[in-house]
């Protein structure tokens, strides 16, 4: 098993979001929004499968009507960040990935 | 006895030996721990030695005032005069011109005024601040950069003002500490002064070497046991010069400029509160501190929450948050979470358990000061700082992330002090109350400001004024402000011409009182070409700023108050206006409110402020409602100059695809210019009804400089289309205007020459 933390940063705005990994729902959550003084909009801990293999992360964003996919290579346990670039129909997603132990205060 | 102020002494000996000597205050108006109480005269002086006097901190004075009209007085009430112990220094004084002699005044009133000396102590900023009570309902904050003179005097320029700044045209401050070794006698003599205004003095008490008060609540979640003490040398890297000691919470804000107080704490919240995960959410938290915490009320006040739990529920990776950032009073509550990612040092740390808790106590210590509105140091540029901020990703600072700077959490702490930034210090100290203040000012709203690059010694002076009696404008009115910036020294300066209308020099920030602050990013950008002019010393230039629209849409819209202020760069020096308020008036009608659904639009905001547009055909449109239904109205004299600017020349207009789509979207369509013939009979009826209809109207809704251009501008024009008489007699009309209007003789001197000229043609 892999374990990895899921960071939402930046460019939320309090808005509906929901996480697929690899088609497994692993967040559904409303009013997600970045607030300045964590750096962040929210996370979630998730356990995969397969270490070292790529993974599809899915979010759809229920207020922009937009869904975005991306895929990573995920080879030990580390944090996954998700950013939002944009708004509305021009809503881009950036994901990223820091080995080890990532967190914010 | 000579009284000398030295630095490089042991400054928590100082704390010491001033929490003994300090003053009690002659009337108490906050709470000072057990044992404190109005009327007990002040402890005996212990001597101590001058090399040990520090002179910062608070000091105070109230001033009495008599009220326009006498107060009915149904029964006899204690009139707040302080009462003097026998042997007590003087009564601290205010000396103002137009002010009336206090003790003849039948029903006097307190206003109370203070100020905030920064100059030696822990980690001075070389700054003085001030609250003043001008009057019942209205005060000023204003802040100066301090140089110090002799041993004890000091004279800063103020480069900040806050509040009733029109009632307070000062731009220097000269600071003199009297009986500087005693605190119990200390007091500050502060004189003001400005340009062509009367010297203003104030002699204030020393009262504290805190600067504020505020009260810290701790409590925790069942199991989470807090840090909230450190021995520095518990953890072998740390800076070498780092003193050992155990280091409090209560400490670090202490040095920070604050007096602390903790109110009862060490409540037990029941796990129960934080659900069935036991995890905490922001609404569980922002619900126990409304249960749990002593303080909890909906107002401002200088207390905040801490809160000690295990985990947020958004698991191990958040180490804290300060979690009240919702509603009207926010910054109020913050936590930590012992079992998040804090606790664990790095593999092969050779103290992990002294990492682990220093690490505890410095999240503690950030988290609360999100409380006092400090944001991360990565981030001051964001949100809506006052003045623009610079990013501090390498401060050693409680509010920087230690793994974010380079080397890591080790290069980190092995350079950290604990303590806050410079800025930080600045802001917490100096900044005016409501910013700093738990549950007054919103979360990252006016976040820490940064010190401009202001000179103790400017040579030059900045206003933003609006000519008319009072800075208030109709609803849909422009906001047309002038910026003039003078020569205040005695040597002639050089500036580039145009310094006012260059954007890579001039900061403009519009904020609507609630709401973030704006910088203005105008339409356009002009490149040019510079030429250095001489400013001899009185001398000023002039511009004229459009504040209301940008290209980011409107700054000034709604009705309510709005503050205006001007920042320009010159010579790696910032020279800062007072902040201007200005009203917006509510709409006078239906005709108002329906037209206004229409006119904050862009395409509006581009033709008012690129004077008309022969392509943003909506935006005409609108405008023509505009000077149709509200024809006797500010906003319709806005319109019909925009419209007549358009009307009154031959202008060419670039059209792709048939002038039915973009440039972009067109593809392989061909461009072309095309020519639009002027109208010069609607120009010439759309400017006389805007220009000299009602001159003494159109000069104080334009603005002096904008109405000497436009009627300049149609009076060439009429000479251009015939019409050389009428064209003179619109300046005739603009000379009465101005010179009635007071306007400066070399402006009307131009707009003579200019009629004179257009008669030889």
């Amino acid at each position: 098993m892999l374990r990895i933390t899921v960071v939402f940063r930046h460019g939320f705005e309090d808005e509906p979001v929901l996480l697929r990994i690899d088609g497994k729902t692993v967040m559904d959550k409303e009013h997600v929004r970045t607030r300045m003084q964590i750096d962040r909009a929210d996370a979630v801990d998730v356990e995969l499968e397969k270490p070292g293999a790529s993974h599809t992360f899915g979010v759809e964003l229920g207020g922009r009507g937009r869904t975005l996919a991306g895929e990573l290579v995920l080879p030990e346990p580390g944090t996954v960040f998700i950013d939002l670039d944009g708004h509305g129909a021009a809503t881009a997603m950036r994901l990223s990935y820091v080995a080890g132990v990532h967190g914010d205060l | 006895m000579a009284e000398h102020i030295l630095v490089g002494v042991d400054t928590d000996l100082l704390e010491d030996l001033d929490e003994l000597t300090e003053p009690k205050p002659l009337v108490d108006r906050e709470t000072r721990g057990a044992g404190a109480a109005p009327g007990i005269a002040p402890l005996p002086s212990i001597p101590i030695l001058p090399v040990l006097v520090t002179v910062s901190g608070r000091y105070e004075v109230d001033r009495l005032i008599s009220l326009p009209t006498p107060i009915p007085v149904p029964s006899p009430i204690p009139i707040p005069v302080p009462h003097l112990p026998a042997g007590s220094p003087q009564l601290p004084t205010v000396e103002e011109e137009g002010e009336g002699a206090a003790a003849l005044i039948p029903h006097p009133l307190l206003l109370h005024e203070t100020l905030f000396l920064d100059v030696d102590g822990r980690y001075p900023q070389n700054t003085a601040s001030g609250d003043i009570q001008l009057r019942l309902t209205t005060s000023v904050h204003w802040i100066a950069r301090l140089r110090r003179v002799t041993a004890n005097q000091w004279h800063g320029s103020i480069w900040y003002k806050d509040g009733a700044t029109a009632s307070f045209p000062y731009t220097t401050v000269d600071i003199r500490v009297n009986n500087a070794l005693s605190p119990a006698t200390r007091t500050a003599t502060a004189t003001f002064r400005g340009p062509g205004v009367p010297s203003r003095t104030s002699t204030l008490r020393y009262r504290s070497r805190a600067f504020r008060t505020v009260d810290f609540e701790i409590d925790c979640a069942a199991g989470a046991t807090p840090v909230l003490q450190i021995d520095t040398h518990a953890h072998p890297n740390r800076p070498p010069t780092l003193p050992a000691e155990t280091l409090t919470v209560q400490k670090v804000f202490e040095r920070a400029g604050f007096t602390v107080t903790t109110s009862s704490g060490g409540n037990i919240v029941p796990l129960s509160l934080a659900g069935a995960n036991a995890k905490w959410s922001d609404t569980e938290m922002h619900d126990a501190m409304q249960v749990y915490w002593s303080k909890f009320a909906n107002k401002a006040q200088w207390a905040m929450w801490v809160f000690i739990a295990s985990l947020h529920e958004q698991g191990t990776s958040l180490g804290g948050i300060m979690f009240d950032d919702i509603g009207p009073n926010q910054r109020q509550g913050t936590a930590m979470f012992v079992d998040s990612f804090i606790k664990n040092a790095p593999p092969g740390d050779p103290s992990p358990a002294a990492w682990a808790a220093r690490m505890k106590f410095w999240t503690t210590c950030h988290e609360m000061g999100h409380c006092f509105n400090l944001a991360h140091s990565w981030q001051k540029s964001l949100g809506t700082p006052w003045i623009p901020l610079v990013n501090e990703p390498e401060a050693r600072s409680f509010m920087n992330y230690p793994y974010n700077v380079v080397g890591g959490t080790s290069a980190f702490f092995g350079d950290f002090q604990y303590r806050f930034s410079n800025a930080e210090l600045l802001f917490m100290r100096h900044a005016p109350e409501r910013f700093v203040e738990m549950g007054n000012a919103l979360w990252f709203d006016h976040h820490g400001f940064q010190q401009a690059e202001t000179s103790a010694e400017p040579g030059l002076a900045l206003e933003l004024r609006v000519n008319r009696p009072k800075p208030s404008f109709e609803h849909l009115e422009p906001c047309v402000v002038e910026l003039k910036l003078t020569n205040i020294s005695a040597e002639p300066k050089l500036v580039r011409d145009r310094i006012l209308s260059d954007q890579a020099n001039v900061t403009l920030i519009v904020k609507k009182d609630g709401q973030p602050a704006r910088q203005l990013t105008p339409y356009a950008s002009y490149c040019y070409k510079p030429h250095t002019l001489v400013l001899m010393p009185g001398e000023s230039v002039y511009e004229s700023a459009y504040v209301s629209s940008d290209r980011k849409g409107w700054l000034i819209s709604e009705p309510g108050n709005y503050t205006v202020q001007a920042l320009v760069r010159i010579a790696e020096e910032d020279i800062v206006s007072v902040p201007l308020r200005v009203r917006v008036e509510p709409a006078r009608g239906f005709d108002q409110e329906l037209i206004a659904q229409d006119y904050f639009s862009d395409q509006v905001g581009r033709v008012m402020a690129f004077d008309g547009s022969n392509v943003l055909e909506d935006g005409n449109k609108v405008l023509h409602d505009v000077v149709e239904r509200l024809p006797g109205s500010k906003v319709a004299l806005h319109a019909r100059v925009a419209l007549a600017c358009a009307l009154a020349g031959t202008s060419k207009v670039l059209e792709v695809g048939n002038g039915k789509a973009t440039a972009r979207a067109s593809g392989e369509a061909k461009p072309k210019i095309r020519v639009v013939k002027p109208s010069p009979d609607k120009a010439r009826e759309l400017f006389d009804a805007a220009l000299t209809k009602d001159s003494n109207v159109a000069a104080q809704s334009l603005g002096h400089i904008d109405f000497n251009y436009y009627l300049c501008k149609f009076a060439e024009w009429l000479a251009s289309e015939g019409a050389k008489t009428e064209g003179a007699a619109v300046l005739d009309k603009g000379i009465e205007t101005l010179t009635k209007r007071k306007v400066l003789d070399r402006v009307v001197k131009e707009v003579k020459d200019r009629r004179d000229a257009l008669k030889k043609k």
